[in-house]
This record gives C-alpha cells, structure tokens and sequence, in this order.
C-alpha cells in the first residue's frame, strides 16, 4: 500500500466514522435538508478560498459557520425553512460554479470540488480529520443525555431551563464543522450520503440510540474502506464509491428489516388475535 | 437561429414551465423532494448517454424509479421522508458520479450534466421544453384546483372522494418531466433552481395562487433573460449565472418584503389589537409545539 | 438567598399579580391576578387561544412579562425552575423517536443529575416510582410511541413526578385520553397534592375542573373569575368568558357551539 493510499484511507475512515455517528443525531432531527444546504455553502466557501488564494479550511469554516448562523435562528434545526433553504441551497452551488468558471481549468476544478479529492489528502487534512473526531464523539458522550432530550421534547427542555440555543446551536456548529472537514475529502454533495445513510440503516436494525450511533460510526468507516477499494480495483471516483456504498447500505437495511417485520407480524398476528 | 438566440428562447421557455410547476411544488412543500429528483435523474441521464440511448428517455425512465423509490422508502416512518429523500439525493448523484467517472473525459463530462450548457442547446432540447410545457399547462387546467385542494387539507381531498395518488403521481411525473428537459440547459444539481425558485420568490410578494404563479413565470423568465445576457457578456458559466440571478432575486424581494412588513406591521398590529377577538391573537413563540 | 431565615408562613406556591403579556402590540394576557396554595390545584379554563398556553410559559418564565409580576414559591419564576415541572401534551412529541418509557420518565431527574454525569441508582429508583404512580410499571422497556394516546400522557406526567415538583403544570393533560388513563391522570395528581404539590392545569373540561381541582381560573384574555370551583363556574361567567358563543350547560359540563 503505497503512502498516498494510506493517507487516503485514514482520511476516508475518520470522515466515515465521525459522518456515522453524528449522523444519528442528523436522523433524529431530520436535519438532512439542513446538511445539504451546508454543504452547498460549504463547496462555494471552498470555492471562494480556492480562488482568493486563502486556506480552503479557513474558508469553509467561516462558510458553514455563516450558514449556520443564518439558518439556525429560531429553531430552524428542528423544522426547516423549506422555501429559503432551497433557494440557499441552489444558490450557493451556482455562485460557487460562477466563481470557479471565471479561472482557467473549469471542468477540472470544479469536478475536484463537487465530489472531493480523498487521493489528495495529506498530513494537515488527516490531522483535522481526528481533531473533529475527538471533538464529535467527545460532546456526544458528555452532552448525551440533554441532546436525546433536547430532540424528544424541545417544550420541556426549555421549560426545564436548559439553554436550548445553546443545545441546539451546538450541535448545527459540530455538524458545520464535520461538513467542513468532510467537503475537502468528499465534496459537496456526498457528506449527506455519509451522514444518513449509514445512521439511518443503523436505527432501522436498533432502536436505542447508542447502540446505533456506535453501529453508524463503523459502517460510516466501512463504507469509507469499501469506496476506496472499488475505486482502485474499478478506477471510479473514491467519495462517490462511498456515498453510492452508504445508499446501498441503506436499502438493505429498510429491505432486511421491512421482511423482518412482516415476518414479526405473521408470527404474532394468531397469538394477538389481530 | 444562432446559439445565443437558441439560447435566449430556452431561457424564456424553462422560465416559463419552471414558474409554472414552482408553485406548485412550494404549495406541497416538495422543495427537497424536488432537489433528490434532479440530483438522482443525473444518472440516469449519463447512463443514457454512455449506452448511447436518448437523453429524455433515459434520463425519464430513471426519474420515474425514482419517484417510485422514494415514495417506497419514505413508507417507513420511523425516520420520516427527508432521510430517504436525502439518502436518495446524494446517494443517486453518487452513482452518476461513479458512472461518469469510469469514462475517459470525466470532468469535462461532469461539468456539462452537473451544470448544464444552454449554448450549446439544438432545436430538438427546445421542442422537448416545449412540449413539456403543453403538458404542465394540462395538467393545470384540468387539476389545478384539485392540487391546490390537496396542497391544503390532505385528510378532506381523500374524504371529499378523490384518489391523493392519483394527482401525486400526476404531479411528480410532471416535475419529473420538467427536470429532465431543464438538464441540458441548467444541468441536474441547479435545475432545483428553475424548480423551486420562482415561486419562493412570488411567495414573498402574494398570498394568491394565482397572482403567485404569475409572479413566478415572470421571475423565471427574467431571471433567464438575464443569467444568458451577462454570461455570455462576462464569459461564465451559464446555469451558475441565472440560478445566480434568480438567488438575488429572492434576496432582494426577502429584504424588500420585510421592510414593507416592519414598516406596516407595527401601525397594522396596533389596530388588530384593538379590532381582533382575543381568540384570535396568537403570538412568535418558542413553544410554539405546545399548542 | 441562603441569609434569609424561613418565614413562619410558607409562601404560595403561585402568586399573580396584574400579570400582562404582550405579542409585539397585541395583548395576549391582560391583568390577571391569582394565588395557589401549596397543595392546591387551579383549573384554567377557556377557549382555544384565550392565553391558556401562555400563561403556562409565562409561569415558567419562558414569555417575557408586559406588565405585572409572577411569582413561583416566592421567587421569580426562572430562579424556581428547578421546583416546577411542566407536561406538555402528548400529541406534540414525535412517536417515532427512539427513545423507552422508562428514558422518557428518567428525563424528569436530569436537572437534578446534571450536564456531564449519568444518572445514578437513586434517580433510577425515583423514575421507577413515578411510573408506578401512573400505573405504568410494566412499560418502561416499551418504545414512546408504541403507547396509546392516554398512556403517553401518562408517561409524561410520571416524567413530571419524577422530578419532585413543588408546583406542576399540565397543558391540556385530557384531551383525547381514555378513561382509564384519565382515572389514571387523577389519581397521580390527587397524590402529587397529598405531597403539598400545588398544580395548575388548563382544560376544556368543566367536570373534570370539578373533580380535580379546588379553584378555577377562567380566562380570555381578560379573568373571568378566579375562585373556589363550585361558587366561579356560574353560567353567566361562563358565557362571559367564551365571548356569547352559543351555550348550554348540561349537568356540569360545558358545550361550546363553536370550533
């Protein structure tokens, strides 16, 4: 395994894994419109960073730190505002290409930053890769029980005094921040894939919430492993192997588990006398 | 006819479907639905175009499975339809990806299905538009108030005897249609824009369909007029350069609306203090799900 | 606080004075007055929107005061958050979410346990107990949302009683509920009172105001009356406060002739 495929790997297998288990959260609160609309804005600060000549990380922080401060106001997180996200949601895409098509190498740019580079990370991708994991798994395990309440029942939360917008708003930053770290590796649009999918396919096969954020996190390491596999062995795009993976991984689940259940209620159907 | 001038009649027809069909898909709350169906037609449009068929047709066939899949995945509710909706948008923009990418040419090919190229539409994209537009104008003038109905109280259209799966699947194979003609010009991840848009943008100004529509054409015709004018002026990208237009369309209308809104508000507030029954009064609140 | 000595007399548990709460320059609540004693319950009751819902997070202090003043065990409603627990009402929460009866009931101690630390064998013993008190025992390896409507509502008021309140709220607690879980509801409250828990509950429902509560409060907007139970639900106020709407009484229940 050469240097470049171990970086590429270890960037593949952090994203994935840090994707499955915030993602739980993502499923929880149906924030999947939200996160793609972060990652929209994500690509055009990428885009914007790249062309200004500034740090790509730099600028896609104070993006997605911005979009967030904007959709995040009022409890957006728990119920999107559907019209402004869309049109933020085109919006940011289109100014993003704009910008890249004013430079030279248009196709090629832009290719690299809709569906990501993983082959390219290097040491610093790899290093803010980890920073994030510690950053995720480490509030999910010290705010867990307020973040499982504050998305079960946000009345009480406030109610109980909790500083709901603080709950809230961070967890939209460490999702920005995960999108962040994941756009330079797998581009603009597939950090969703990597975010739902994984968690999704967990919470149909367990519905307690730990176990499947730890089930979310290996299959989101897997499904890093396994595109990086099919993209050498078939030469496909890497991130795209593993979003593609991430959505196969969830049509199984709802298949596997949409049998289990109607086998479930065959058995039980003469014993309940329904 | 000379590709700017191909150019500026697709734009004024894509404006016009596109206006149409938006404010439709915002009445039923469809934007991320919407934006899942472009990104997941995407590969069907380079499945055709690798095997050679016909764009429309397998770009069209892809997009009704879509539809179908997702109606099938959104059936378990445990997670809600925007999961599956979300897994199918990007997990579907992935395999076009990958397809696109097992190809020789792949970011030169990427670039013309993400984003579209409306220079370089022929007289065959321009007679698809056209004749989408024939059907999304039937559909309206046959069903327009049952799927404003719909839109409104989905318990009382199935009460008052009408089939919702009927007009449901008429409408998301109508914006199916829509999508798979908007492609060629605006690409897949920003034909969302032509889609969803106009009738944001029309939905600031009125609280009427009707005028709501109109407002919408009119948004989707300018702002095409004027993405094709100042790209080809500026020399970029087209599809980036209307959605662009289109964007600050919206922004303009939201700050022009709530000024009028901040301006009026308050001296309207006052009198319906006064005027209102105490019933009525309902306030912003943050426990808004408490009832 | 900790130099105040303990007056003689415990202070009330609720105490409303002139309370007036604005939406920007709409009044939703106007001078309301009242006081709860410890122990006691108040019946709020009115029509949909007469201010029910916001004099309840007003009581919490989540809606700003326009004029007036609320005090809660004697201290601003904020600083008393701790000794009040609130029940919203069951059909607000997401059936799907994955998340057992008993983690719903142990939600009610995380106050008392704390950002950062798990919940210990006494705040497990204490949710276990109150999801008895709601009859409910056996359920508490159960999913939320496998429960029926009535048992959900039952669910979070044990969540209510696990956190020890002082003073309860409960929005619209009997709507939609079955008989059994409404004897259920009662009871758990009638017990929570035994304990020198005051409550405050709205409601649509005069007989149950009659079963369960010693004082009504009734509102529109404006009070309507605030009193003992049987001496404010007269007729006439009740006509007054549902603004001359088409109504009759029957026994002691009420029918409004509007939606």
């Amino acid at each position: 395994m050469s240097a470049l495929t171990e970086r590429a790997l270890a960037e593949l297998l952090l994203t994935g894994g840090i994707c499955g288990v915030l993602g739980v959260q993502v499923v929880l609160r149906r924030l999947a419109f939200f996160t793609e609309t972060l990652g929209h804005v994500t690509f055009l600060g990428v885009v914007t960073a790249a062309v200004t000549g500034t740090d790509i990380t730099i600028g896609a922080g104070i993006a997605a730190m911005g979009a967030v401060a904007v959709m995040g106001r009022g409890g957006v997180a728990s119920r999107p505002h559907h019209q402004r996200s869309g049109v933020m949601i085109s919006g940011a895409l289109a100014l993003g290409v704009v910008l890249i098509s004013t430079r030279p190498g248009f196709g090629k740019d832009l290719s690299a930053a809709l569906v990501g580079s993983p082959l390219t990370a290097g040491t610093g991708d790899i290093t803010v890769a980890a920073i994030t994991a510690v950053l995720v798994t480490g509030t999910l395990t010290l705010a867990h029980k307020e973040l499982v309440l504050a998305a079960f029942d946000p009345a009480v939360t406030r109610a109980l005094g909790y500083p709901t917008r603080l709950i809230d708003g961070g967890l939209l930053a460490l999702l920005a921040v995960t999108v962040v770290t994941a756009v330079p590796a797998v581009g603009a649009t597939l950090p969703l894939a990597l975010l739902v999918g994984p968690a999704a396919s967990a919470l149909l096969w367990t519905r307690r919430i730990i176990p499947a954020t730890l089930i979310g996190g290996l299959l989101g390491a897997a499904a890093g492993a396994a595109g990086l596999a099919l993209s050498l062995h078939y030469r496909v795009a890497t991130a795209a192997g593993t979003a593609v993976i991430c959505g196969a991984l969830f049509i199984v689940a709802a298949t596997t588990t949409l049998a289990g259940r109607a086998r479930q209620t065959r058995l039980h159907r003469p014993a309940t006398g329904l | 006819m000379t590709a700017v001038d191909r150019a500026f009649l697709e734009a004024v027809l894509l404006g016009t479907v596109g206006g149409l069909i938006s404010v439709q898909i915002l009445l039923r709350r469809l934007p991320f639905f919407t934006l899942a169906m472009t990104h997941a037609t995407f590969p069907g449009v380079v499945l055709a175009a690798i095997a050679g068929a016909d764009l429309y047709a397998g770009g069209g066939l892809f997009g009704v499975l879509v539809v179908l899949g997702v109606l099938a995945l959104s059936r378990r509710p445990e997670q809600g339809t925007t999961t599956a909706i979300g897994i199918v948008l990007s997990a579907g923009f992935a395999l076009g990806v990958v397809l696109l990418s097992a190809r020789d040419g792949f970011s030169k090919d990427l670039t013309a299905y993400t984003v579209g190229q409306i220079l370089t539409v022929g007289p065959g994209d321009l007679t698809a538009v056209a004749v989408v537009g024939v059907i999304v104008l039937a559909l309206l003038s046959v069903a327009g108030r049952q799927l404003t109905f719909r839109a409104f109280d989905p318990g009382g259209y199935a009460a008052a005897g009408y089939r919702p799966t009927v007009i449901d699947m008429a409408l998301l194979l109508t914006v199916e249609a829509v999508i798979i003609v908007a492609v060629p010009a605006v690409g897949a991840i920003l034909a969302v824009a032509v889609l969803v848009a106009p009738a944001a943008i029309a939905r600031l100004w009125t609280h009427n369909v009707t005028a709501m529509t109109a407002i919408a054409v009119a948004a989707g015709i300018g702002s095409g007029l004027a993405g094709v004018l100042i790209s080809t002026r500026y020399d970029v990208a087209t599809g980036g350069t209307i959605t662009v237009v289109t964007g600050t369309l919206f922004a303009l209308s939201l700050a022009a609306t709530t000024t009028w809104t901040a301006i009026t508000g308050s001296r309207r507030g006052r009198r319906q203090a006064a005027d209102r029954p105490a019933s009525a009064v309902t306030g912003p609140s943050h426990l808004e799900e408490v009832g | 606080m900790e130099t105040t000595p303990e007056p003689q007399v415990p202070p009330p548990a609720l105490d409303l004075d002139e309370v007036t709460v604005a939406y920007g320059p709409a009044l939703a609540l106007e001078n309301i007055d009242g006081m709860v004693a410890p122990g006691e319950a108040v019946a709020l009751i009115g029509p949909n929107g007469a201010g029910k819902s916001t004099l309840i997070k007003a009581i919490l202090g989540l809606v700003p005061l326009a004029g007036g003043r609320i005090s809660v065990l004697g201290r601003s409603p904020a600083a008393a958050r701790r000794d009040v627990a609130y029940v919203p009402q069951a059909d607000t929460l997401d059936p799907e979410f994955p998340i057992s009866v008993g983690q719903v009931v142990l939600m009610g101690r995380y106050r008392r346990i704390g950002w950062l630390r798990r919940a210990k064998a006494a705040d497990k013993e204490a949710a276990r107990r109150a999801l008895e008190q709601v009859g409910l025992a056996d359920r508490a390896r159960h999913r939320f949302g496998t429960l029926s409507g009535g048992q959900r509502q039952r669910v979070l008021l044990a969540r209510a009683i696990a956190a020890e309140p002082r003073l309860l709220l409960l929005d619209e607690p009997f709507n939609g509920v079955d008989a059994v879980s409404e004897q259920a509801l009662l009871d758990a409250i009638a017990l929570l009172k035994q304990d020198g828990a005051a409550v405050v509950v709205s409601t649509h429902d005069l007989a149950l105001a009659h079963l369960a509560c010693e004082e009504v409060c009734l509102l529109n907007r404006r009070q309507y009356g605030f009193g003992p139970t049987q001496a404010t639900l007269t007729p006439d106020r009740l006509r007054a406060t549902y603004g001359g709407h088409a109504l009759e009484l029957r026994g002691d229940r009420v029918i409004v002739a509007h939606s």
